[in-house]
């Protein structure tokens, strides 16, 4: 009993330790998740774009800005660049090496560079102040051929913080000097090396080459090309799968067919298109410059960029650049790329320019020439929706004074007006030479005197030479220009067939109305020069009258209405114009406006019409000498009536703020347009406003922050008809609302104040409000505020988001705050711990009572070393009410020394008996018998304070019989209570036989499951242990119970437990 | 049938007990609350506030009194729920009180906290007299297994 006791109460320690832990949990929140800690990526190996901005190298001067080469490769497989090295050779150093260096930089690697190759602002570069002392453990290498340096450390530069100067000089590449004649084959086979490279590419790449050119020409139209046809994109390089994995590989046709790639992909497009026409090229990896900082220029790991160098001796390698442009700029091509004319020749260059980008735009042309020859492009300015490609002419003038075989660079850029950085340049070469061109003539036909825009008309016309000789496939172009050629615009193109031109010309709706100089250019062909000729032409607009849909009229008020357009289908506008309206039907009436000018080509004619009825209007526009006329007709009625009016609006105004009021004049569902209206607040006038098309009107005025509150009076009239509306208005005040919370008895109460005041900041008192959360409401006190004493474990365990609302009353606005309340460690634990103590004290309780024998019984059967469940036998040898209670109950059926016993469906014998020194208590002597816990029968007891009965159990198994004797008030009821085991007596024969048999193990006897009851007598008689007498016994009985028919009765159960008795076996 | 009866005349009042007490706290957890402010008691300038948890407190122990009082002699658990909601009832009229009168916030919490865990107590002894009467016989029969014929006989 004692041990067991201490159980229940470490039960309810640990729920309750248990518990005090998900509440702590519960109030503290889970724990903070700890943030995962980013891997500290300096980026070793760097260079893929992928990577963080890592600053490399810093070079100052910041002017100019270049690109910072780092290594070069020349061996193409297909897919990548690799770098053969054996080209090279460890450079002696020199110091004096330069003498024409334009500018000297300085280069500082940063400390966190871990290149091992020095970078090198190129082109045209060579390292000076550098030698190998200076830099510990570098090589230095020179290309074989040429004096481009590459600088290359043993180990990461970023642990030597170099400081290094180069010596950059500005190379002007004439081609006239390149000579590649005595390049070693060698070399050559290094730099014209390619591997299988796709037919297509090879196509392409001897399309391009033209034998007229020079090879810097000719490098510059490759470039060109690829320029024109390619758009920067990284995209397409993701997609391109292949080439994800090799940073510093390109394919050459999936480039060209996708027409998108980045910078290595034209660098490489562009090398192996010069190697296919037999010019050594590489590819040079490098930095382009990142942002300034003071007075030097920051490289960063994400500006990664390759570019092609080409071998021109006997300047060495040069860079280009032929990295695409994105792909919002324009297109821009330009036919031919290269002119031959002589010296006093005009040239004209053929352009289109296509506008790539998702909105129209003007575009605007500047050109610059290298050796500032007289250049132009016209038109210079144009309009090109998206995706529309546009026709200019690039003309360059070629001075009387050239040089023969002196070439010009003429640089074209298109850009974006709107956005500057969408812009796009080309270039066009042009060459001095002795060239004998014949002269032509071009001379127009005879040509309509007006053209409407819009509309097809076609420009005829002839281009002969002087001697009267047919040109074929001579290019010419239409323009037209108001007065100088450079601003017209191009509007149409056509060739010369055996010297006659018919050209389809479209003057475009942008196009402004007027009288233009139409011209016709022939743009000439290295064998014709060019020529023009011009003549006169009117460009005219057409319009058109759209009218209203109304075709009802009030008459005297309203008025036909409606849009005169453009040809484009904008509104006519900022011209003076007429407009005549006639009633077609009797009486025939005119009636005309003049020198109207429109808004946004809105027109509408108050009619004098005073006839009802239905009539033929027709309104006419007589156009002028630019623009064509155009009429309308309608059938409209006229009616007689008065109009109504309407005001509508909102109910509500608000003090100090602006209140609109909308409105309507209508007749029969139709606007009364242009009438005045007076709109009257209060008896003071506001405003006249005028009605809308429709008949709307519309006013809007602040209310004065002093206004009355309550209802007022807003009238609107309109006078003419002596009509009028009135609209009540209740004029309001703003609230404000504040709420307060405060703590309260060590935060077991929210003290929660909430104020209302108005616009003045005055307290609004008698105003209810409400507190969602508790579906509280009360009243304001007269400084406009109210208190609340809150109790939140009803929230618990979160946050508290208090909604406090005002709903507004006749004067005031409603209004609604929320406050938030954090949790109160007090609140919960003075609902949570009243609510779980009494159910462990319950559970402790229940515990003790019920289950407080279980384990030390348990524990005898462990000891006992039986593997089998045992009966447990309790408080059967125990009498029910052994303690001298003045209330005794007695089984006389079951004689003295045998346990409380006895067999189901017997009759069994109860006594009751009540000592007679109490009996003076006892006011009735009724015994209330309950019979496990239910009262079965009500007894009286006799004068002795006797009572019997007799009871059969129907089930086997432990039962209770108890008898309560209720006393006088205020003391306690007497009890009795007994307990006793309900059998079958077979089954407790069988049992108790049972039970010996274990019980033979401990006087070293093994009886063994297959031996015969008999057999277990003889062995145990052999140990001569044990009487012989009551063993026969206890044997018969065993037998008769398992194997006889006879009824097992209470007479075999008591020789049973006696024998047992006798042989000193405890079985219970 | 002596079961369910003893069930219907003996076990409904603590069932009652039970159901009303986790109407009570489901009403709680899903902030299911009235509250009524109440006019003139004022503390810390707060306006006190009774919910209806409050006179849940008060009216519930008080038909579970009379209930109980007329089974007091059942057992030992009814007498005990008897004596708990009267103290329940004394502690929420007292409570109850404390919020018509200005101040003594602490003493109105006190009497509360006190209130609610009589209260909680009256429901435990409900679960325990519930426990013992259904659950504990049927856990005893299940630890103690099937006793009542010979394990072995199969052996002799």
């Amino acid at each position: 009993m004692r041990k067991a006791s201490l159980t229940p109460i470490l039960l309810v320690l640990l729920v309750s330790l248990f518990l005090l832990s998900v509440l702590s949990n519960v109030l503290t929140g889970y724990p903070e998740r700890p943030d995962s800690p980013t891997p500290d990526n300096n980026g070793t190996g760097g260079g893929t774009t992928k990577d963080p901005a890592i600053l490399l190298f810093k070079v100052s001067p910041i002017e100019p800005q270049l690109y910072a080469r780092v290594s070069t490769a020349d061996y193409y497989t297909g897919f990548n660049w690799i770098e053969t090295t054996n080209e090279k050779v460890i450079a002696e150093f020199n110091q004096t090496q330069n003498v024409n260096a334009s500018k000297v930089f300085t280069v500082e690697i940063n400390a966190t560079q871990q290149e091992t190759v020095l970078p090198i602002p190129s082109p045209y570069s060579t390292l000076e102040n550098l030698s190998l002392t200076q830099i510990e453990g570098a090589e230095l290498y020179v290309d074989t051929i040429g004096d481009v340096y590459t600088a290359v450390t043993n180990g990461p530069a970023m642990e030597m913080q170099l400081v290094y100067n180069v010596s950059w000089r500005d190379v002007e590449v004439d081609d006239e000097l390149i000579l590649l004649d005595n390049t070693p084959e060698e070399f050559l086979n290094t730099y014209l090396q390619l591997p299988d490279i796709p037919a297509e590419v090879w196509e392409l790449a001897e399309d391009l080459e033209d034998s007229s050119y020079s090879i810097l020409d000719q490098i510059l139209a490759d470039i060109q090309y690829l320029r024109t046809n390619l758009v920067y994109d990284v995209d397409a390089r993701a997609r391109a799968d292949d080439l994800m994995q090799i940073p510093q590989g390109s394919n050459v046709l999936f480039c060209l067919q996708q027409g998108k790639g980045i910078c290595i992909d034209a660098a490489t497009v562009l090398a192996v298109i010069l190697r296919i026409q037999n010019i050594p090229a590489r590819i040079s990896f490098g930095y382009k410059p990142g942002r300034m900082e003071g007075d030097k220029l920051l490289y960063f790991s994400t500006g990664g960029h390759a570019v092609t160098e080409v071998y021109l001796p006997p300047y060495g390698w040069i860079q280009f650049d032929a990295t695409p442009p994105p792909k919002e700029v324009p297109r821009v091509d330009v036919f031919p790329f290269k002119k031959v004319g002589s010296p006093g020749s005009r040239l004209l260059y053929q352009l289109s320019i296509t506008n790539r980008h998702t909105s129209e735009d003007t575009f605007k042309l500047s050109v610059e020439s290298k050796q500032r020859w007289n250049v132009t492009a016209a038109p210079k300015k144009m309009n090109i929706g998206t995706n529309q490609t546009a026709d200019t002419l690039l003309e360059v003038a070629v001075p009387e004074n050239a040089s023969l075989g002196q070439k010009d660079v003429v640089t074209l850029t298109v850009a974006s007006t709107d956005s500057p950085a969408i812009a796009f340049s080309i270039l066009a070469i042009v060459q001095a030479e002795n060239i004998l061109q014949t002269s032509t003539n071009t001379e127009l036909g005879i040509l309509d005197e007006t053209v409407i825009r819009g509309n097809t008309f076609w420009v005829n016309g002839t281009v002969l030479t002087a001697s009267n000789e047919q040109i074929d496939n001579m290019t010419v172009f239409v323009f037209l220009t108001e007065s100088r050629e450079t601003e017209g615009v191009v509007v149409g193109k056509g060739y010369s067939k055996q010297g006659n031109f018919q050209i389809e010309s479209v003057v475009p709706h942008s196009m402004e109305i007027g009288d233009y100089k139409l011209i016709a250019i022939s743009l000439g062909t290295t064998q014709y020069a060019p020529s023009s000729n011009s003549s006169t032409t009117r460009v005219r607009a057409t319009t058109r009258i759209k009218l209203g849909p109304e075709e009802r009229f009030l008459i005297g008020y309203g008025a036909i209405h409606g849009r005169l357009l453009w040809d484009n289908g904008t509104g006519f506008a900022g011209v003076p114009i007429s407009f005549k309206i006639t009633l077609l039907t009797p009486p025939s009436e005119t009636w005309v406006l003049q020198d109207s000018t429109l808004k946004n080509g809105t027109f509408r004619l108050k009619t004098t019409f005073e006839n009802p009825g239905e009539h033929e209007v027709k309104i006419m526009f007589s156009g002028n000498e630019y623009v064509l006329g155009s009429n309308a007709t309608s059938v409209v009625e006229l009616e007689r009536g008065v109009p109504t009016i309407q005001v509508f609006g909102e109910d509500t105004a608000v003090r100090g703020e602006v209140f609109s009021i909308v409105g309507a004049v209508q007749f029969q569902g139709l606007g009364v347009w242009g009438e005045n209206i007076t709109v009257v607040f209060d008896d003071q006038l506001l405003a006249t406003v005028e009605t809308k098309d429709s008949g709307s009107y519309s006013w809007f005025f602040p209310v004065d922050p002093e206004e009355e509150l309550g209802i007022h009076r807003l009238e609107v009239a309109l006078e003419k008809s002596n009509i009028s509306a009135v609209h009540e208005i209740a004029v309001k005040s703003e609230t404000k609302l504040t709420a307060r919370v405060s703590n309260i008895a060590g935060g077991m109460f929210l003290l929660y104040s909430a104020s209302l005041s108005d616009d003045h900041d005055l307290p609004i008192e008698g105003a209810e409000i409400v507190v969602d959360n508790y579906g509280l409401s009360w009243k304001t006190y007269g400084n406009g505020s109210l208190t609340f004493l809150l109790d939140t474990i009803k929230f618990w365990p979160e946050d508290l988001v208090l909604t406090t609302r005002f709903e507004g009353s006749e004067f005031y606005l409603p209004v609604a705050i929320e406050k938030d309340v954090a949790l109160d460690l007090t609140n919960i634990l003075q609902f949570f711990i009243p609510l779980v103590s009494p159910i462990l004290i319950a559970m402790g309780f229940a515990y003790t009572k019920h289950f407080a024998r279980r384990p030390s019984a348990l524990l005898q059967t462990s000891d006992a070393d039986v593997a089998e469940e045992k009966m447990v036998v309790e408080e059967e040898t125990e009498s029910g009410s052994q303690e001298l209670q003045p209330l005794g109950i007695s089984l006389p059926s079951i004689g003295a020394g045998f346990p409380k016993v006895w067999g189901v469906r017997d009759k069994l014998h109860v006594e009751i008996a009540l000592d007679e020194s109490v009996s003076a208590e006892i006011q009735k002597r009724d015994v209330e018998v309950l019979i496990d816990e239910e009262n079965v029968a009500s007894i009286r007891l006799s004068q002795q304070g006797q009572a019997e009965f007799s009871h059969s159990f129907i089930k086997k198994g432990r039962h209770k019989i108890q008898a309560i004797l209720p006393r006088t008030t205020g003391r306690r009821p007497l009890k009795a209570e007994i307990r006793l085991r309900i059998v079958d007596y077979e089954e407790e024969v069988i049992r108790l036989y049972n039970a010996f048999v274990e019980t033979l193990a401990n006087h070293n006897i093994s009886a063994g499951n297959e031996m015969t009851v008999r057999e277990i007598e003889r062995l145990i008689l052999g140990t001569g242990d044990f009487d012989p007498e009551p063993l026969r016994k206890v044997t018969i009985c065993f037998e008769k119970a398992e194997y006889s028919n006879h009824l097992t009765t209470r007479k075999d159960y008591e020789i049973m437990y006696l024998s047992l008795k006798e042989l000193n076996v405890d079985v219970e | 049938m002596q079961l369910r009866k003893a069930v219907e005349n003996k076990m409904f009042p603590h069932f009652l007990a039970v159901f009303q007490w986790a109407l009570l706290v489901t009403g709680l957890a899903f902030n299911l609350n009235f509250s009524v402010s109440v006019t003139g008691t004022i503390a810390d300038g707060g306006l006190k506030v009774i919910m209806l948890f409050h006179i849940w407190m008060l009216l519930l122990p008080v038909a579970l009194c009379l209930i109980f009082f007329r089974m007091r002699r059942e057992g030992i658990a009814e007498r005990y729920i008897v004596g708990l909601s009267i103290l329940t009832v004394l502690f929420s009229i007292a409570n109850i009180s404390f919020h018509y009168v200005n101040d003594f916030v602490l003493l109105m919490k006190a009497t509360e906290i006190v209130a609610w865990s009589l209260y909680n107590s009256m429901f435990s002894v409900s679960v325990y007299r519930i426990s013992a009467v259904f659950l504990l016989p049927a856990l005893r029969r299940f630890l103690d297994g099937k006793t009542e014929t010979p394990l072995n006989n199969e052996r002799l």
